[in-house]
């Protein structure tokens, strides 16, 4: 080689050594601020259900397994392999080289710790329920881990990607206690944490040893501001780059804006009106197949859709969200005929129609007062006459649920709990002695307990087809859609929403 | 004057009682906060065995009754959500409230007072419709809507402000000033009508003969009598001023007790409502009772009449 080329070579290596370790491009650099409408209760991921804490715990801290942001599958994260040795033994290779913000490594003793202590009773913690599946936890070496089910646990893939279920520091939480734990936590995540003014604001640092490479934001600041209306002037004025749950009517109006725009996509919650076939509430004229089967075909779904949400959900044949496991696109939902929901109806007995109640609750259905109307007015045509029922205060409709006192039709909203699986939705709302379970029979709980219990996933798809042919069959439900979440973001990121409602501000890059 | 003071102390202890009582029981009868303390999914047993832990499966009584012997020693409970101490929650946003109020008080007073004497010294010239015209615009107007009609234009349009927030005092003037114009219309028009009253009085105008500058008139003699009413009411507008505060904090996301209570009522953490609204109706009652002491100050006559009445 000519000298000349060497110096080449060499310039260009040198070139590109520089380009890594330059300033400009590799640094962290800026400050992200972030509004929620409200604040969590606790910075220790194991000791909160709250979808605000699991926002912000995410950023400081790292769970076993991820979810693929396009794909929603679980992928590898802090653990490399998730694998079945028997179907009640899984073996979870761990990533090497990674370090707590305390500097204390992470290694299958943190796994094991975080595990225990999620599962002890004294601990309280409010997701030891998500993990009782879990019989022991093993170290086998520094980087592997062996879990022993009690039962075979075909969902352990999804359940490691669960928000709360993060990665604790044993020596860190053992030295300072849980309740210092509680307001200084120490992660493994892209950020560290700096200071957290409850009430008002929580303020993180890049890790710019983070195991994945720096994040590019440099400080991230979630704001807690309740009212709307605040967030969105600051969001308009500078002062707040990215908020959460934009009302629909305010959609134009930041898009409009010059400074922001929306960024919507679909999520888990997904709508649907259920009616109590069983008559665990009284006898109603649910209990016949016909009338539920009428009422399928006198709502127009669609319609609501367009009309009452923009266009922001997306139709749920069967119930279950097209995101999650079990979903079986070859099944469609009843065709909107007023006609024949009304030869149906006379067909049971019912040439009048009847009278029902349509319950409604405040909280998690987006423009739930106009969805109700509708569906009021759907079935007043086919002569059904409503009386509505709205329960402003949550805790009285779940309990009123609960108590088997939910007469008639319920517009009744689902969100899985995080798990992208049938299993999360179909077990609670169809299998006897669950408290939400309004409709019930031996063949479906035996079918809801097999898919429970079968790791194998073809096995599982096919169960919960079947399962789902049946619901619809008997018309159990009215499947309406999946919502939207609705988030807006400065102009100055590359961000987007998520569909499981995890912000993932720390993926965020300038433009 | 002690017997005074001793008896307006045992009337706020009654107050006190009053308002616990029925915090305690409207809280209690409106929902569960059990079922919203648990995942949807809980299993009834979960529910039975969270009321046990938290006492709430007692008798109402029983329950109002430890409710109020431990309020006695400062102990309202732990918030359901983060476990502290409720009592040292509204401590610790305590400043912040008094913070917003006390500037919502300075603005309020720095408007009302010089317009209302301007106002009953102009009377009926256009300066005084204008000012009344004010005022009754300023009372029809929603705090919430105000407050956020002055993010759009300080923050959104001309941006010299900061829209919400506590840190620097930038961050104090739009809900100070939200606040204060919340307070200025009433206390404009008292003080409107006491110093029309007080500047017919024969005193002013002796006064006015003796050649006594106007303005000592004005601010010496007839605006120390025409505070009297301002001051009494004062302490009952200092009650509406944290009423405002409620809406003030939320608007602002400013970190104060009534923001505090405003989140936990949604969420229904009822001992962190509980003592928060009791906390505030307390310093509602000591607003009272210090501005009665002050009255007496201004005006001999209450203090002497209720020493030998």
């Amino acid at each position: 080689m000519k000298r000349s080329h060497v110096f080449l070579v060499l310039a260009l290596v040198w070139g590109l050594i520089g380009l890594g370790a330059g300033p400009a491009a590799g640094m962290p650099k800026g400050r992200v601020v972030v509004a929620l409408a409200t604040d969590t209760s606790t910075m220790d991921p194991h000791m909160h259900t709250e979808r605000m804490g699991i926002i912000m715990n995410q950023h400081i801290f790292d769970t076993l397994l991820a979810r693929d942001t396009k794909t929603y599958q679980p992928i590898a994260h802090l653990a490399e392999s998730v694998k079945s040795v028997n179907p009640t033994t899984w073996e979870l290779k761990l990533r090497r080289g990674v370090k707590f913000h305390n500097g204390e490594p992470f290694t299958a003793e943190s796994v094991k710790f975080s595990f225990d202590r999620v599962l002890n009773p004294e601990q309280k913690s409010p997701i030891r329920g998500n993990f009782t599946w879990a019989k022991s936890v093993d170290v086998v070496d520094d980087h592997t881990v062996r879990i022993t089910t009690h039962k075979p646990y075909p969902l352990i893939h999804e359940i490691l990607t669960f928000g709360n279920f993060a990665m604790v520091p044993p020596r860190y939480v053992k030295e300072k206690g849980d309740a210092y734990f509680a307001k200084n936590p120490v992660g493994t995540g892209p950020y560290r944490f700096v200071e957290w003014r409850k009430g008002e604001r929580l303020t993180v640092e890049a890790n710019e040893q983070y195991w994945k490479g720096a994040p590019a934001i440099k400080t991230i600041v979630f704001r807690i501001i309740p009212e709307t209306a605040t967030q969105i002037a600051e969001l308009l004025s500078g002062g707040v780059d990215i908020l959460r749950a934009v009302p629909p009517d305010q959609i134009s109006a930041i898009g409009t804006s010059g400074v922001a725009r929306v960024s919507a996509t679909q999520i888990l919650r997904v709508v649907f009106l259920q009616m109590d076939g069983d008559g665990r509430a009284g006898k109603t004229p649910l209990s016949d197949v016909r009338v539920r089967r009428a009422i399928n075909h006198a709502v127009n779904v669609d319609e609501i859709i367009q009309k009452v949400l923009g266009g922001l959900a997306v139709r749920t044949p069967a119930g279950t969200n097209p995101m999650a496991f079990g979903f079986d696109p070859a099944i469609k939902p009843y065709a909107f005929d007023p006609d024949r929901a009304r030869k149906l109806l006379t067909d049971a007995g019912f040439p009048n129609g009847f009278g029902i109640t349509l319950n409604t609750y405040a909280g998690s259905v987006v423009n739930v007062e106009q969805v109700g109307q509708a569906v009021m007015g759907y079935l007043s045509r086919v002569g059904i006459k409503v009386r509505p029922r709205h329960f402003a205060d949550v805790g009285q409709y779940l309990a009123t649920f609960r108590g088997s006192k939910l007469d008639g039709i319920t517009m009744h909203s689902w969100g899985y709990n995080s798990v992208f699986d049938s299993d999360a939705i179909y077990y609670i709302h169809f299998h006897a002695g669950e408290p939400y379970a309004y409709n019930t029979s031996q063949e479906m709980d035996q079918w809801l307990e097999e898919a429970r219990a079968t790791v194998d996933s073809k096995k599982r798809q096919e169960l919960y087809s079947r399962f789902e042919r049946f619901i619809v069959d008997q018309a159990y439900w009215v499947p309406m859609y999946a919502q939207f979440t609705i988030e807006a973001v400065s102009n100055k990121l590359n961000y987007e929403a998520s569909g499981d409602e995890i912000m993932r501000v720390h993926a965020a890059t300038w433009k | 004057m002690q017997v005074y003071i001793l008896h307006r102390l045992f009337q706020a202890l009654f107050v006190c009682l009053g308002i616990s009582l029925i915090t305690f029981f409207l809280l209690h009868v409106v929902g569960d906060p059990v079922l919203l303390l648990l995942p949807q999914a809980a299993s009834d047993a979960d529910v039975a065995l969270l009321k046990d832990q938290l006492g709430l499966d007692r008798p109402l009584a029983a329950q109002y009754l430890s409710f109020l012997t431990d309020a006695l020693r400062g102990d309202f409970g732990r918030s359901l959500f983060t476990q502290d101490s409720a009592f040292a929650l509204i401590l610790e946003r305590l400043p912040a409230t008094l913070e917003l109020t006390l500037a919502g008080m300075l603005v309020g007073l720095g408007i009302a007072i010089p317009l209302g004497v301007i106002s009953a010294v102009k009377r009926g010239a256009l300066t005084d419709r204008l000012c009344t015209v004010g005022a009754v615009a300023g009372q029809a107007m929603p705090i919430f809507w105000l407050g956020i009609m002055l993010i759009l234009v300080f923050a959104v349009k001309f941006r010299v402000l900061p829209a919400s927030g506590r840190g620097t005092v930038w961050h104090l003037i739009l809900p100070a000033v939200t606040l204060g114009a919340y307070l200025a219309p009433l206390t404009m028009r008292l003080t409107r009508s006491g110093m029309l009253d007080v500047l017919t009085q024969d005193y002013i105008r002796t006064a006015r003969a003796k050649g006594v500058r106007e303005r000592v008139v004005l601010f010496k003699h007839a605006l120390r009598n025409a505070a009297i009413p301002i001051v009494t009411i004062l302490g009952v507008q200092f009650g509406r001023l944290l009423g405002g505060a409620v809406v003030t904090e939320t608007v602002f996301a400013w970190p104060g007790v009534a923001s505090l209570a405003v989140k936990a009522i949604r969420t229904y953490d009822y001992p962190v409502v509980q003592g928060a609204v009791v906390f505030l109706a307390l310093v509602v009652v000591l607003a009272n009772l210090l501005a009665d002491v002050a009255v007496t100050f201004l005006d001999p006559r209450i203090r002497l009449g209720r020493e030998h009445g």
